[in-house]
């Protein structure tokens, strides 16, 4: 039988990264197992946790609306603010490919709100722009237009928070700006010998050779979107009528308001679930639709 | 100025006397200070009562943490008599967690469970059913020589700060309930600032106003928490008012009738339809904030209903000259026209804290000492404190309104609310078919019908 020689070289590598796996082990590791303990118990926050089996679970999917209409809400918003983000960051990020003179100002100008990100401040500066006679509606009501209730009506509600969520597509902006300089410029030469118009040139060249890169701004958006919370909590603290309620305030609710930590670690895992289906689909549809440029198939 | 000097006399004589009727029995509202009272005038005035023999000099190099809620003005004068106190021990350093409500005690919760909670905090007697379950969180502050419980008035010991036979606090105020009037808007539709409310005319004349000024609403009040907004205004004030009990009782028992609720939904829901009150979700913006809402800074609203402990900012928001107080709304026909007095602050000392003794030693001092109170003034509306509140009277240092609406409070207080009615997932499920209501997704009679059962099962589960 062969064995694995550890040479002294190897031994040093495990030391350096011995830091992170210590990190990994106290602060991700540990508080999964935990919260996956709890998830079984009656836990107050406070008092000690008792073991009840899955309770929690069947509570959740038999008895609580609002686990329903949390995940109802989380859905909408996840399939609402994902398309529009991408899709703004891709457009923004095409017409910054651009080679002008004073183009990083603008593109600096657009990262510029991811770095602020979904924080408590811009989510007061929201609420202030959104609010019945908040700048957007006294700019509608200059041009002439009624004032519309973003924020109050559960009508609107979610998509202006979603909006939130959109007008942070820096990052993913970025990111496309990188994937779309290494697309080769030949095959815009080659595409404007056979007179392909710009339109044609998106779909059929720049779409497929950043595809890549499109599905990992797909994956994190989505999974990101799943756990947003400050928007939801600072703004509109989930009204009206729960339109806004989303899943992610569920838990908080749970956790912090009723101090049932045992039920909100249950949620906990049942989103972790949730996404991880979500995850799974979208790897498997993936899988046959991105390029890599060191041999994948599209 | 005789004139109030003599009113404030009153006010204090009537609030030291007042809580002592207090009771979970029966309201006796009286005049008389309690018999536990009667000894303030002679107490020494070198060292705060109760200090014993303890010295915080003694302790070495301290630091504690010191959390509390409230607004900019609240902050700003605890701030100032905390450094007062770190002045008289410099070897004491206090440092200030404070916030907005909102969030404050699911913060206090999560640093007790990880056993980082600050040394001494405020806290609100609405969170008392939390605490039952739990032993040991607080300093027993009938059980500390630091402390002389004889200097703060025994009904609100009794009635807000003992949970499981212990008092967990020192009670911080004496807090009325009454509407925040902007002035402006009075002025501007010609309505008496001394109107005295009935839930009816409220309606008629706010529907009115909304009428013929669309932007203009005589009432904001939000959705809400468990402990204001639109749910209790309704189901407490209101109810309370026209029936003459609240809706539960302290067994954990829905005691209002189908009938009554539904009364009560369907004045709820006059409010919003007719105008007086700005639409809820613009309203909800401002939940604990109300004094941020550009509409009532503008004077586009009316009034709201708040406590006394709210005065300063919502008076700081307004123009000088803008801001009066006045009685809450009443029943037209009502059983009951009393006024919620409550004191419900209170000042607790975590029992982990590494330095009790000059925590409790501070707390004591914070609620007691003529400075301080002179310091952090009128901003937790009137001390509990019985040294405290004279040296505010004194100085003529209590406002107007706050003598004002105690006055009305003292005159006629209201029982104190079953605690049930405060526990966060009833509120929430009160506060949800409330808001059905509203948003006409429920009549007042289905409103009722699901209060009736949701409510009832989700009590029987947390009794």
């Amino acid at each position: 039988m062969n064995k694995v020689k550890y040479t002294k070289r190897g031994n040093m590598g495990y030391l350096y990264i011995f830091p992170w796996i210590l990190g990994f082990l106290i602060f991700q590791l540990y508080p999964l197992g935990a919260s996956l303990y709890y998830s079984f118990t009656e836990y107050n926050i406070t008092g000690t946790p008792t073991f009840v089996g899955f309770k929690n679970y069947i509570t959740m999917f038999s008895s609580d609306l609002l686990f329903y209409t949390s995940l109802g809400n989380t859905l909408k918003y996840v399939f609402l603010s994902l398309p529009m983000k991408i899709i703004t960051a891709l457009i923004v990020a095409v017409i910054l490919n651009q080679k002008l003179k004073g183009i990083n100002f603008y593109r600096t100008v657009y990262y510029i709100p991811s770095i602020f990100g979904g924080s408590v401040a811009i989510s007061i500066l929201w609420r202030f722009l959104f609010m019945d006679g908040g700048l957007v509606n006294r700019m509608l009501n200059g041009l002439g237009m009624t004032s519309v209730p973003w924020l109050s009506s559960p009508n609107y509600s979610l998509f202006t928070l979603s909006l939130l969520s959109v007008w942070q597509f820096g990052s993913s902006m970025v990111l496309f700006l990188a994937a779309l300089k290494q697309v080769p410029e030949d095959l815009y030469e080659a595409a404007l010998i056979d007179g392909a118009g710009a339109v044609r040139m998106f779909f059929k060249i720049t779409l497929p050779m950043i595809t890549s890169v499109l599905f990992f701004n797909i994956l994190m958006q989505l999974v990101n979107a799943f756990q947003d919370f400050t928007g939801a909590f600072v703004i509109t603290n989930g009204g009206p009528l729960n339109s806004t309620y989303l899943y992610a305030l569920k838990l908080y609710d749970e956790a912090f308001k009723y101090f049932k930590m045992g039920y909100a670690s249950a949620l906990s895992w049942v989103l972790f679930v949730i996404i991880l289906i979500f995850t799974a689909i979208f790897f498997r549809f993936s899988e046959a639709a991105t390029y890599y440029e060191d041999g994948g198939d599209f | 100025m005789k004139k109030r000097i003599a009113s404030m006399a009153l006010v204090s004589a009537l609030v030291m006397g007042t809580l002592a009727g207090c009771s979970n029995q029966a309201p006796t509202s009286t005049s008389q200070p309690d018999e536990s009272s009667t000894a303030q005038s002679t107490l020494p005035e070198s060292e705060p009562a109760g200090s014993g023999e303890f010295s915080p000099a003694d302790a070495g190099n301290v630091t504690l943490r010191f959390a509390w809620w409230g607004s900019d003005a609240r902050h700003e004068a605890t701030l100032k008599a905390m450094d007062l106190y770190m002045k008289l021990y410099p070897n004491v350093t206090i440092e200030g967690e404070y916030q907005g409500y909102d969030g404050y005690q699911q913060k206090l919760m999560t640093q007790f469970a990880g056993g980082t909670e600050p040394d001494l905090m405020q806290l609100d007697y609405y969170w008392n059913p939390e605490w039952k379950g739990q032993e040991n969180l607080f300093v027993d502050m009938a059980n500390t020589p630091l402390v002389n419980l004889s200097q703060f008035q025994k009904s609100a010991i009794d009635d807000y700060m003992t949970v499981n036979g212990k008092v967990i606090g020192l009670p911080m105020n004496s807090s009325g309930f009454g509407v925040m009037i902007n002035k402006a808007f009075f002025d501007k539709h010609s309505i008496p600032v001394d109107t005295v409310w009935t839930w009816e005319d409220m309606i008629e004349a706010g529907g009115k106003i909304n009428k013929e000024n669309p932007g203009d609403h005589l009432l904001a009040i939000e959705s809400g928490t468990t402990t204001g907004g639109i749910c209790p205004f309704i189901l407490n004030a209101y109810v309370y008012s026209r029936y003459g009990h609240y809706w539960a009782d302290e067994n954990g028992k829905i005691i209002a009738s189908k009938e009554e609720l539904t009364n009560a939904f369907d004045i709820l829901q006059q409010l919003f339809v007719s105008g007086t009150a700005q639409p809820l979700g613009e309203a909800s913006l401002f939940t604990g904030q109300m004094e941020q809402n550009p509409k009532w800074i503008n004077g586009e609203i009316g009034f709201t209903v708040d406590w006394t402990a709210t005065v300063g900012k919502y008076k700081a928001s307004l123009p000088e000259g803008q801001f009066a107080v006045g009685k809450p709304p009443f029943a037209k026909n009502g059983d009951n026209q009393d006024i919620r007095l409550v004191a419900g602050m209170g000042l607790g000392v975590s029992a982990r804290s590494k330095n009790v003794e000059v925590a409790t030693h501070f707390a004591n001092w914070l609620m007691s000492d003529p400075d301080a109170s002179l310091l952090m003034g009128t901003q937790r509306s009137v001390p509990n404190n019985f040294q405290a509140f004279k040296a505010l009277v004194d100085a003529g240092a209590i406002s107007e309104e706050i003598t004002q609406m105690l006055d009305w409070a003292e005159t006629a207080p209201a029982a104190p609310v079953p605690l049930i009615e405060f526990n966060s997932e009833v509120g929430d499920i009160a506060k949800d078919i409330c808001e059905q209501v509203v948003y006409g997704q429920l009549t007042p009679e289905q409103a009722a019908d699901r209060f009736l059962t949701d409510v009832q099962a989700k009590m029987d589960t947390v009794r």
